[in-house]
């Protein structure tokens, strides 16, 4: 596995904790383990988006960082082989 | 016997109805309003109603047992052909059954009958789970609470499906399907 899917993985796994600790809060929402664990993982995740943005373009369309260039059409596309 | 010179033995006790008393009657004790090749009566006021065959040994009304049916004495009327219970009148053999969703009854309506006994195994779970459940409320859904403990690290919970080790449950399928 390349570097880059690697960091990808890694955004994937945070990002699914984020959502069930989220999940969790909608039902226990004064849960203070809860709550720090989620404030934790979701700075984890911003950091690990930033630096995967940095490094290979945007994950999402919010995160085009140039004033000079809409790098969100840069290939690959997802459906693409080399995009996966 | 020659009921043409017996009409006061007849059970019409209208002399006058007396026409259908055929030959090879046999006689009848003297009563009103019953028509003639009625089993003999006890002498009884109200109506003499029909008990298709079925002898009636006393006034209170009460159908004697037949060789299918046991009847209980309720002091209220039954009609032939139905048996009474603890409950009611029950006209057939069919018991309010625990396969029928309900538990032991105290009360049973027609066609039904008690079970004095406690229901079978797959009957009354919801009153063997004692303890947790004691004095809640029935047709309640109740869930355990779920803390926030036992949680795997990200990347294991991403593989497992969830990060709550509590709710982990592989699945175990027999390889039946659809």
């Amino acid at each position: 596995m390349d570097a880059r899917s690697a960091l990808l993985k890694e955004i994937q796994a945070e990002d699914f904790a984020l959502y069930e600790t989220a999940l969790y809060l909608n039902g226990h929402p004064t849960c203070r383990s809860a709550l720090s664990y989620y404030c934790q993982h979701k700075n984890t995740v911003k950091a690990l988006r930033e630096r995967y943005e940095e490094l290979y373009g945007p994950l999402t369309l919010y995160g085009n960082s140039s004033e000079s260039c809409w790098h969100w059409v840069d290939a690959p596309w997802p459906w693409e082989k080399e995009g996966n | 016997m020659n009921y043409q010179n017996n009409r006061n033995t007849c059970s019409c006790g209208n002399e006058n109805r007396c026409s259908s008393c055929s030959y090879g009657r046999t006689p009848w004790g003297s009563r009103e309003g019953c028509s003639c090749g009625r089993r003999p009566w006890n002498t009884r006021s109200g109506a003499c109603n029909s008990c298709n065959g079925n002898a009636r040994s006393a006034c209170s009304g009460i159908c004697p047992a037949t060789a299918s049916t046991t009847w209980k004495n309720r002091g209220q009327g039954c009609s032939c052909g139905t048996a009474r219970t603890n409950c009611s009148c029950e006209s057939t053999a069919r018991s309010c059954a625990c396969n029928e969703g309900r538990e032991t009854r105290s009360s049973c309506s027609c066609g039904e009958s008690r079970r004095d006994t406690d229901c079978d195994s797959d009957c009354n779970q919801g009153a063997r789970n004692t303890g947790l459940l004691d004095g809640k409320s029935l047709a309640m859904v109740y869930s355990p609470y779920q803390n926030f403990d036992s949680v795997y690290d990200p990347r294991q919970g991403l593989c497992n499906g969830t990060i709550f080790s509590g709710l982990d449950k592989p699945f175990y399928g027999d390889g039946r399907g659809c």
